[in-house]
This record gives C-alpha cells, sequence and structure tokens, in this order.
C-alpha cells in the first residue's frame, strides 16, 4: 500500500510535509529495487540540494546508485541512525528509514510530484 | 541486433584501469557511446576496494607494497578483491538494453550471459541467487569469500564477483574471474598470516577456473565464449572498437586526478558496512 498522507517522485522517493519542512524517504517498492541496502553516504546538514541532482549515494548488493534530490533547499537533519542501521531503510521505508529532512525553497511544489494515486498507478499497484 | 563496441584486452595499472571503466561510463552517460564491453588486466597486480569501504580497516597498504601489489578504490560496491590470476571484465549499458532495470535484475541478466560463456568453457557453474546471510568473520572483508546474491558459483564456492555503479539509467557493471587461487598470496596481501586454517577456509570459500578444469586457462580462450554468451543474453552485436580520443583523455584526467590520489583511495571518512 502506497501511503496517502506524501507526495513521491518517479524515482522512487516519498516527500512529507511537516510543517514548512519535507521528511525525505525511499519508497517500500524502491528499497525492493535496490535490495539490501549497506551503506547510506547522505548529504552534510546545512547542504544545498538541487532538484534531479545526485544528493546520495547508496550501496546495495554490491552497487553504487546515485539518489536525485526530488526538490531544491537545504537539508536540515539527516537520519544519523542509518549509519549504523542502513537495512532501515529495507525493513520501516516510511518510518524509522527516513532519509533526510529539508527546508525547501517556496517553489517546491513546482517540482514534479506524485501524488499516492498517481505513484500507485506508476508502479502498477 | 544492436550494435555494441567491444575494447580488445590489455594490462595496465589498477588506476588506469579503474580510470578507463569511469571514462566508459561518463562517455555512455552522455550519450557518447554505444553499450561497451572490455576484458583486461592488472599489471602489477592490485587490491581494489569497494567505494565505500574503510581503507585502513580493510586493507594493509604496508603489506601491498612488500608484495609489489597496487591499491585503487573502486568506483563501485562491495568489497576487496585481489586481481591477480584473474580476468577482469566491465560492462556499460543503460537499462533500455535488454538487461532490466532493477539492481537484482541487471545482475542476474548479466550472469545468465556469463554462465552461459562458462558453460561453453566446460564450466558448470550456477548463479547464486537466494538471500545469504553473509557471516561478520574477517574473512568476509575479502569480497570473494563473502557470497552475496547473484553471484556465480561452482559447487558452492565462488568463481565469479561483480559490482555496479548505476547513474540516470546507465549501468557500469564489472567483476572478476579467478583463472587461479591461491590462498596464502590473498592472505599476505591484506596483511594476514597464511596459517593452514585460513588457507583452507578461503580455499572452502572460493574456486579457480584452473581448480575446476584441473589445467591452466588462458585468457584468449576465456574472452571469445563470453562475449557470445553476454551478446545472446544482451541482444548486442559487439563490434571490436577501441577507445575514443575524448575518452583518453578522460582516462588520463580521472587517472592523474582521482585514481591515483591518496584523497580517493585512502578516504577515511566512510565507516566499514
Amino acid at each position: 500500500m502506497v501511503p496517502t498522507d506524501r507526495l513521491y517522485t518517479e524515482e522512487h522517493l516519498w516527500l512529507k510535509e511537516e510543517g514548512d519542512r519535507l521528511r525525505i524517504g525511499l519508497t517500500e517498492y524502491g528499497q525492493g529495487e535496490l535490495g539490501d541496502v549497506v551503506y547510506l553516504d547522505p548529504p552534510a546538514v546545512g547542504e544545498k540540494i538541487t532538484v534531479k541532482t545526485a544528493m546520495a549515494s547508496i550501496e546495495s548488493t554490491k552497487a553504487v546508485s546515485d539518489l536525485l534530490a526530488p526538490v531544491t533547499g537545504e537539508v536540515v537533519e539527516v537520519n544519523d541512525e542509518l549509519q549504523f542501521n542502513p537495512e532501515l531503510i529495507n525493513q520501516d521505508p516510511y518510518g524509522k528509514g527516513w532519509i533526510i529532512l529539508v527546508e525547501p525553497v517556496r517553489s517546491w511544489k513546482d517540482a514534479k510530484l506524485l501524488t499516492a494515486k498517481e505513484y500507485a498507478g506508476l508502479i502498477g499497484e | 541486433m544492436k550494435q555494441g563496441r567491444l575494447i580488445p584486452w590489455f594490462k595496465a595499472d589498477a588506476a588506469t584501469q579503474m580510470a578507463v571503466d569511469e571514462a566508459l561510463f561518463l562517455s555512455y552517460r552522455e550519450g557518447e557511446a554505444l553499450p561497451t564491453l572490455r576484458f583486461y588486466g592488472w599489471d602489477p597486480p592490485a587490491i581494489s576496494i569497494g567505494r565505500f569501504q574503510r581503507f585502513t580497516a580493510e586493507v594493509n597498504a604496508a603489506s601491498c607494497r612488500r608484495l609489489s601489489v597496487d591499491l585503487v578504490r573502486r568506483p563501485t560496491g562491495g568489497r576487496a578483491v585481489l586481481h591477480e590470476a584473474e580476468l577482469a571484465y566491465a560492462l556499460i549499458f543503460g537499462e533500455e538494453d535488454g538487461l532490466g532495470r532493477t539492481v537484482c535484475e541487471t545482475y542476474s541478466r548479466i550472469a545468465q550471459g556469463l554462465l552461459a560463456g562458462l558453460r561453453e568453457l566446460g564450466i558448470a557453474a550456477a548463479l547464486q541467487s537466494g538471500r545469504v546471510e553473509e557471516g561478520r568473520d574477517w574473512l568476509d572483508v575479502a569480497c570473494f569469500a563473502a557470497v552475496s546474491r547473484q553471484e556465480i558459483l561452482v559447487n558452492g564456492k565462488k568463481l565469479l564477483g561483480s559490482a555496479q555503479l548505476r547513474q540516470g539509467g546507465s549501468v557500469l557493471q564489472h567483476g572478476s574471474l579467478l583463472t587461479e587461487f591461491d590462498p596464502a598470496r590473498l592472505l599476505m596481501a591484506l596483511g594476514r598470516v597464511p596459517t593452514p586454517a585460513l588457507c583452507a577456509a578461503l580455499a572452502a570459500r572460493i574456486t579457480s577456473c584452473r581448480a575446476v578444469l584441473g589445467r591452466r586457462v588462458e585468457t584468449e580462450e576465456l574472452i571469445p565464449p563470453l562475449v557470445r554468451g553476454l551478446s545472446r543474453v544482451m541482444g548486442v552485436d559487439f563490434v571490436p572498437g577501441n577507445l575514443t580520443p575524448r575518452e583518453w583523455q578522460m582516462v588520463k584526467q580521472l587517472r592523474e586526478t582521482k585514481y591515483t590520489t591518496a584523497r580517493w583511495n585512502e578516504r577515511a571518512e566512510v565507516k566499514t558496512m
């Protein structure tokens, strides 16, 4: 089931509005496509991220993949727990496996984001 | 049949070979190259470590120097590999090249091609497709001692291991097919004392073409069947071709600014897996 309380990208990230900030993580489908996550190289707190450019690298099943930023903004918090337990991305992608909290630019809603229904359609659910 | 490029086999040092793999990947990603396959060797021998492995914890630079073994960090994931008696390969392709989209799909499809090539050579290998709980003992630092999903085994022993780099729909998969295996040499390169017990432990997990076939196998014998296997599974006709002048320029730059630098090879901020 795709949670209806957040938005999604075609690259299988979710974004949840928390006041004027966005919590970001990988979807259930996205983590399944990657396989077992063994390492996450996240952006630093204070780092500016730019929509559609690499914001983090993730290693799973001996593959290193880029995660593309879903919006432009500034990273205000990083899930440090993932440094010790990266498998949380597989085990609880919509909860404890969140990746970063971002303060987006005002125009962040201009980015091409999908509703839960649209995302469910994309992944054939 | 779609056309691809097959780069002729050559030997070079570790920094050059990693720079070539990355340059071919960047060239493909920028839309300037066909899907590309190459096989290559390492001169001098080298230990490569995975993109996020911690340098000081995983390798012993002094042991490598003593044995005249190079050290390099790969752009791909996975663990430490000793490149000596082996055939390395690199395949650069895109999500639209018939190998599937996900990490596991692409490993699996490429493995089918490699397995077909190995069968032609008389090696009855199989794909490790189930989930494997990796142990936590130090032997797992060495890539070949740790069997994970999508790896190629003979009688439960690892023969070929691979790793990937993926960016924006483009994929570099490279890997190592062991032609011979000397556990003592691997242990020494990793800075360990090659006790009979440790040698036996590694020999129980790792095999080689020579061990399987009972004879020495030359590079020239291995490459054509592997090309045929990969060509069939991808539906790509790999035509011999060289790197372009621009790609060689990228190789030179990547070699000098990345793969020969301590900043890249020894970066200490990453944690162990």
